[in-house]
């Protein structure tokens, strides 16, 4: 598993760069900005990102030409930012390899979700075994959404599944409530503070139902850990 | 043309003939001629041009009925100098009036496709205006997610109002032109609604906003792009209206000929004098006046787009307790 992340971002509106810059290295990203529009895939060979966030509109090529370029030399995964809500920029954009897009202004919590979500479905599906996890003897199954310890099975439901995955994938230290409910967002599940409480209460139930020694702890006014 | 109109227009002519009439007839009675004989030269005088007022008249109205006939079935009336007829005897007035048609015709397209081009260059450069004012407003909201404050967070609020504006504006100006702008396909409601929601995502989240979306897998006609704007704005006034425990509940049902797709929320409601002009320009109604700058504009642009497209939008209310719109997507096929 990759410890930090490396993002490289093509943002030709400097002020805008310097903060997301801030935001992302709050997350815990180390970020790489292109200097020059004109050799971008050079630069991506010598940096070797994890992923790109290209924005589109560009002084000197076209955000697509760059994507394109960027393809023959790199399966990186590219997160492409547009202003123009056309759905054939979105369609183009995916057509030429980006893996997703994020329409300007955006909200930077969901750009922060796009790319996490990104980068978990490229480096760490691709890497743990299959479809499961495990976690101090704890069995999860995100084939066929159920949990087990030792002989004992409780099934999940969808929410509880998605909760669950995001605690068990950074356990050990905070989730924020936050960064909770946007992720379900991303995933299309519009839940909301009171949603989320109940989910959590109903995991814990079914967490001592397994006699598991795994808690999930609050951290008050914050978020969760999986313990 | 009516017999009697006509001969109005030649009581100049009818006048001369019959002064010509008497004068002869004076001068034969003087010349002592029988009476007979100026009875018959009477009836000869008169038969000529009795006989041409009728074939004229009777051509001419032949001749100008076909012209409203063929006007009446085109669909572009100022098209009709193209269609006159060419008739023989009245091959002057036919030819003068043709060319004076077509040369008004010429000069009013030269100050229609100026004004057109006009429009197209303007609604050109506020597109383009609006997606370059979208790069600042989102340098904005980057910096107030990195400097949480009270402060930051009630302009954020403002910021997301503009950013809501705008896109009212961009839609408008767009509307004018929807016929070239849309493409009708089978579209899933729920794919529409929920980047609807999304787009409000972060004032639905720190607002604490239940949403609850139900049987939304109906496939109607419409325009996607259109109907996620339409969507946009009834949750954007749901969320600005909100009362204790705030809901949205987003659901769609069928019936023989059509579906519905229903935005309820247990908001503030409408009183019911304003409920019949909601969809008036510029109607802000009570609510409106109430809070939050209402433009009176969001729900005025989203009912035209809403008929062009073909759909209906109907609005249901209690003030106090709840509001609910409903749009309704007819099932026939329709005419494009």
């Amino acid at each position: 598993m990759i410890d930090i992340y490396k993002v490289f971002i093509v943002e030709d509106n400097l002020k805008a760069l310097k903060e997301l810059e801030i935001l992302l290295k709050r997350y815990g990203f180390e970020i790489v900005c292109a200097k020059d529009f004109s050799d971008i895939p050079l630069q991506i060979q010598n940096v070797k990102p994890h992923l790109i966030l290209l924005d589109i509109n560009l002084p000197q090529y076209d955000g697509f030409f760059i994507c394109q370029n960027i393809r023959a030399v790199s399966k990186v995964p590219i997160i492409i930012v547009t202003a123009r809500d056309s759905d054939v920029d979105t369609i183009m954009g995916i057509r030429l390899g980006a893996d997703d897009y994020i329409k300007k202004p955006y909200s930077p919590e969901i750009l922060v979700v796009k790319v996490q979500a990104v980068l978990r479905r490229v480096y760490e599906m691709a890497s743990a075994d299959e479809s499961c996890m495990k976690y101090k003897g704890l069995f999860f199954d995100l084939k066929d959404y159920s949990l087990k310890y030792e002989d004992k099975t409780v099934e999940l439901t969808k929410n509880e599944v998605k909760i669950l995955f995001l605690l068990m994938n950074k356990a050990g230290s905070i989730v924020t409530r936050d960064e909770l409910i946007y992720e379900l967002w991303n995933n299309d599940e519009f839940i909301d503070d009171n949603t989320l409480t109940v989910n959590i209460t109903r995991l814990r139930k079914k967490f001592e139902s397994l006699d598991s020694c795994v808690i999930i702890e609050t951290k008050k006014g914050v978020g969760y850990i999986l313990k | 043309m009516k017999f009697r109109e006509y001969i109005k227009e030649y009581e100049l002519f009818i006048f001369f003939e019959l002064l010509g009439l008497i004068i002869i007839d004076i001068y034969l009675f003087l010349i002592n001629t029988f009476f007979q004989l100026i009875i018959i030269i009477d009836i000869i005088y008169l038969l000529s041009p009795l006989l041409f007022m009728i074939y004229n008249f009777h051509k001419k109205k032949e001749y100008y009925s076909t012209i409203y006939r063929t006007m009446d079935n085109l669909e572009k009336k100022y098209f009709i100098s193209e269609f006159m007829a060419q008739e023989s005897f009245i091959s002057l007035e036919n030819e003068i009036m043709k060319d004076i048609l077509n040369t008004m015709f010429l000069s009013m397209y030269e100050d229609i496709k100026n004004s057109k081009e006009k429009q197209l260059d303007y609604q050109e450069f506020l597109e383009i205006w609006i997606h370059e004012v979208k790069n600042p407003l989102l340098t904005l909201k980057l910096i107030v997610a990195n400097n949480k404050t009270k402060v930051n967070k009630s302009i954020l609020e403002e910021l997301e109002k503009i950013e809501n504006l705008l896109e009212q504006i961009l839609y408008y100006s767009r509307y004018e032109n929807l016929e070239n702008d849309y493409v009708i396909k089978e579209t899933l409601i729920e794919d529409f609604v929920k980047n609807a929601i999304k787009k409000h995502s972060r004032q639905i989240i720190e607002n604490n906003i239940k949403i609850q979306l139900s049987n939304l897998d109906n496939i109607v006609k419409t325009d996607s792009k259109w109907m996620e704007f339409v969507c946009s704005q009834i949750i954007s006034n749901s969320i600005k209206y909100v009362k204790d425990n705030p809901e949205v509940k987003i659901f769609a049902f069928e019936d023989n000929n059509s579906v519905a797709l229903v935005f309820e929320d247990n908001g503030i409601g409408i009183k019911s004098k304003d409920l019949s002009r909601l969809f008036s320009k510029n109607f802000t109604g009570y609510n409106g006046r109430l809070e939050k700058g209402s433009t009176g504009f969001g729900l005025y642009i989203i009912n035209r787009i809403v008929h062009k497209l073909g759909h209906e939008i109907t609005v249901d209310s209690q003030e106090g307790s709840y509001t609910k719109i409903e749009v309704k997507f007819s099932k026939a096929v329709h005419k494009w």
